[in-house]
């Protein structure tokens, strides 16, 4: 476990070689085509049925994203970069927003900071909820895929009538919101929320306290909480290995610091305490999203904010569904900026995928790695 | 008919059992020998023994020719690739079975089934119990040791050195 | 003027030739095969809160599967370069005649029996063993990774699964002093061998499961791990071939576990005993549908540990159980 996963050449993909045991390894190329991977390739080395190296081979989907902010207006960017993670548009949204208006020196409204921050939960449950669904369907779980996906609609809905739009919204923009909220939608988000914790009883039930689920995800994936800050992980990924850090408490930003919600952290760091976080999110976010409902100040949304980007430097970061999202933003005066570092969780926990499956089973292989919630589209930008 | 049938299921076993040992890949062999099996097993049930045939298939095919293909499959040569050189095995294998055949001829008191425990048109599965058990009780060890012989030879056949 | 027609006439007209030919013989197995898929695809669809097939015919879809078959089979046939052809075809093929010699065995109703063999069961369960090799030669055929990995995969978990189904079979002779299938039924007019046999019944559901090959021990086809395994190479008519023995298994082993265990065409006499043979084994094909709705997949590490020691153990302990009640306490 704790030697470094060594790359494997991509010519000797197709070869058997023979390892130190004297016994012959098999390289399998998992993707982008097999259905246990996403837009995306491990180079899986395993003798006979345990892994012994690792090679994550992203890139399959790189848009350079990057290169296209350089080109365009900051607010013409906005849809341009929620696409690498749709499933959490409006996490990836927030970060660049923030960024600006760090440049900008703009200040939102408490009624916008409320409304991002409503929209953002929301979207993490979305996300989480895609996720689950995968990890269901990976375990080979039929219910546990559809379910997830069923109950995603109820958000969906939601967000399409905060928005307009069901999955990429560009709610935010630079000084607050788009759109105010709808007539009758606290007791919508209300009802929703409530059956939804309902639901997530079920799935309990029905998945987490499944024996065959336990004996499947306990002690499998094993990350430790020194290797997971030592890979610089992130997000649910970090949480699951017991270590307390999330930007929505550490550094609050827009309505965060009002609200009353816990971080939820595992200490043993396997396939099942990450995924019990992810749960564990997804309750708090139901309170966090009833709590705003309720707690929503009155007054303006949007604050007036010019379509320039005044000479200067800042990084905006928020709490994604995945784990850390930032930009690194240049500004040089017109209304393009001059640099955009852009990184996201999956990016940051990609690390950690080697260190998941290094000496478990291939059968283990989907299970301990996509309880990382590496979403292959978000890390190659 | 039943001469007719006899026939068919003796050359349809010896056609087998010839294929099994001569043809060029191993995988067709092990079906070959499952084949071969098969015929033996109709042998039985011509013998009115549907007991012991339907036995002879769960046994020999079920387990035997499994082991079998499984170790040629997991070890012995690629498609395509020349096949195993046996010879000094197969010789031993030879001397081994001809001494278990020997001695399982010499044990055996009765050369047909006897009437109503044979299990095929009529059946007593207390008399086939006690008759298995009492008269054929030896031969029934000898037959389980063919398992323990196909451990053996699955062993055997993934030790043998492949070639360069 | 029918004189040299007669013998022919005489073969199809007899009852026989039409219980091979239509029920329960070739004719319903390839339509209930068919309906089961779609039975499946709904009883699945209702746990997970969706419809299901629909508009393939006025009746909820029940002509889905028909329309997947007519697809399929305008499919090109490939065979993929470097492999064993000859095996690449007969495996499933002959997979779908083994399936269908399993239904020939059981009596569904009095005197509605193919083969009313003397030695059913062990008939039934030696007829069974034949398909680990079948699959096994199939994966190799293929000459590629995955289908290789899923034909061992198969070989390792029907071995290890066939001797508790042997052995908890075993229970249910010891019980009905007989291997006659007919007559096991017969022997049940007293009550179901499932009380007497709870512990065996069990552990042969959970057993016929793994040899069916179905979730939550679908491991030589885990989609996710290695891509339907043995099938992956299977195109068209021949994927079908290699999908249907599924579905055949699964009408065969519920009609098996309502024979042994639940009193097979047994019923109040209100009804003809055909409609009790079948609504029983509808019950244990729903039960069993709804396992793979409920479970995800184990490891195959576990399922061989479960195999080997639990299932095995349990097995005997069954038979231990079986001898009291048959015999009584032994007396020394």
């Amino acid at each position: 476990m704790s030697a470094p996963a060594k790359p494997v050449p991509l010519t000797t993909v197709e070869s058997t070689e023979t390892s130190d045991s004297g016994t012959q390894t098999l390289t399998l190329s998992v993707g982008p085509q097999h259905s246990g991977s996403g837009h995306m390739r491990l180079i899986v080395e395993v003798d006979g049925d345990i892994i012994v190296n690792v090679a994550p081979d992203p890139g399959y989907v790189h848009r350079g994203i990057e290169k296209i902010i350089e080109l365009r207006n900051i607010i013409k960017s906005i849809p341009v970069i929620e696409r690498p993670s749709i499933i959490d548009a409006s996490n990836l949204n927030h970060a660049w927003v923030r960024s600006i208006e760090e440049i900008q020196g703009v200040e939102v409204p408490r009624r916008g900071q409320y409304l991002r921050t409503l929209l953002n939960e929301m979207n993490r449950i979305m996300s989480h909820l895609y996720w689950l669904s995968i990890y269901g369907v990976f375990l080979g779980h039929t219910t546990m895929f559809m379910w997830p996906l069923g109950d995603r609609e109820l958000f969906i809905d939601l967000a399409e009538k905060l928005t307009g739009a069901r999955i990429t919204y560009s709610y935010l923009v630079p000084g607050g919101v788009r759109r105010d909220l709808p007539p009758g939608f606290a007791e919508e988000a209300v009802k929703r929320t409530e059956y939804f914790e309902k639901r997530l009883k079920e799935y309990d039930r029905i998945f987490f306290n499944n024996p065959l689920f336990t004996s499947r995800a306990k002690g499998i994936g094993v990350l430790s909480k020194e290797k997971a800050i030592e890979l610089g992980c992130t997000g649910p990924t970090l949480r699951g290995s017991g270590v307390d850090a999330d930007l929505r408490k550490d550094e609050p930003y827009a309505a965060y610091s009002e609200l009353d919600f816990e971080v939820s952290t595992r200490p043993d760091g396997d396939s099942f305490s990450r995924a019990m976080v992810h749960m564990d999110e997804m309750r708090e976010s139901c309170k966090m999203i009833r709590q705003i409902v309720k707690k929503i100040p009155a007054g303006p949304i949007r604050r007036k904010a010019p379509i320039v980007l005044p000479r200067g430097v800042a990084y905006g970061r928020v709490e994604s569904a995945r784990g850390e999202c930032s930009f690194y933003l240049i500004g040089e005066g017109g209304d393009k900026p001059y640099r955009a570092r852009y990184i996201t969780g999956s990016y940051r926990n990609m690390a950690a995928i080697p260190a998941v499956l290094l000496g478990n089973r291939l059968a283990d292989m989907p299970t301990a790695w996509w309880s990382i919630d590496y979403w292959p589209v978000e890390a190659d930008r | 008919m039943t001469d007719l049938l006899f026939l068919a299921f003796a050359a349809v076993t010896i056609g087998a059992a010839i294929l099994a040992i001569e043809a060029r890949d191993l995988v067709y062999g092990a079906a070959a020998l499952g084949i071969a099996f098969l015929g033996v097993a109709g042998l039985f049930f011509l013998l009115d023994a549907a007991y012991v045939g339907w036995f002879q298939i769960a046994v020999y095919i079920g387990a035997v020719v499994v082991l079998i293909l499984f170790t040629v499959m997991l070890v012995g040569p690629k498609m395509g690739e020349a096949p195993l050189g046996l010879k000094r095995v197969s010789l031993l294998a030879a001397i081994l079975v001809s001494l278990l055949l020997g001695m399982t001829g010499a044990l055996a008191n009765a050369t047909a089934f006897p009437g109503k425990d044979s299990c095929g048109s009529g059946c007593d599965l207390y008399l086939l119990s006690t008759s298995l058990l009492k008269n054929y009780g030896v031969q029934l060890e000898f037959m389980s040791l063919v398992m323990a012989a196909a451990v053996i030879g699955a062993l055997a056949l993934s030790k043998t050195d492949r070639g360069p | 003027m029918l004189g040299p027609l007669q013998p022919l006439i005489d073969m199809v007209t007899s009852p026989l030739f039409l219980m091979i030919v239509l029920f329960p013989g070739l004719t319903s197995i390839a339509i209930i095969g068919a309906l089961l898929g779609w039975l499946e695809r709904k009883v699945t669809a209702r746990v997970q809160l969706r419809i299901g097939p629909l508009y393939a015919s006025p009746a909820g879809g029940i002509l889905q599967m028909f329309a997947d078959l007519i697809k399929l089979s305008f499919k090109e046939l490939f065979v993929p370069e470097n492999s064993d052809a000859f095996f690449f075809i007969m495996a499933p093929t002959t997979g779908l005649v083994i399936g269908a010699a399993l239904v020939g065995l059981i009596p569904f109703a009095p005197g509605l029996q193919i083969a009313n063999i003397e030695v059913g069961l062990p008939a039934f369960l030696a007829i069974i063993t034949l398909s680990p090799s079948l699959v096994l030669l199939a994966g190799w055929s293929a000459n590629s990774k995955f289908p290789f990995i899923g034909g061992l995969r198969a070989l390792f978990q029907q071995t290890a699964y066939e001797i508790p189904l042997w052995l908890s079979a075993l229970g249910v002779i010891m019980m009905a002093g007989t291997l006659n299938l007919a007559q096991i039924v017969a022997a049940q007019s007293t009550g179901w061998f499932i009380i007497p046999q709870a512990l065996g019944a069990f552990i042969f559901l959970v057993t016929s499961v793994a040899e069916m090959e179905r979730l939550p021990f679908d491991l030589p086809e885990a989609e996710s791990e290695i891509m339907m395994g043995w099938q992956a190479e299977y195109p068209g008519v021949l994927f079908l071939a290699a999908q249907g023995p599924g579905f055949v298994k699964l009408y065969a082993f519920s009609a098996l576990f309502t024979t042994i265990y639940l009193g097979g065409f047994l019923g109040p006499s209100l009804l003809p005993p055909l409609f009790w043979m079948l609504s029983k084994t509808l019950v244990v094909i729903i039960l069993i549908m709804l396992l793979r709705s409920t479970f995800p997949r184990v490891r195959l590490d576990q399922l061989l540990r479960a195999g080997w020691t639990t299932l095995l153990t349990l097995a005997i302990v069954n038979i231990g159980i079986t001898y009291l009640l048959v015999v009584g306490l032994p007396t020394f």
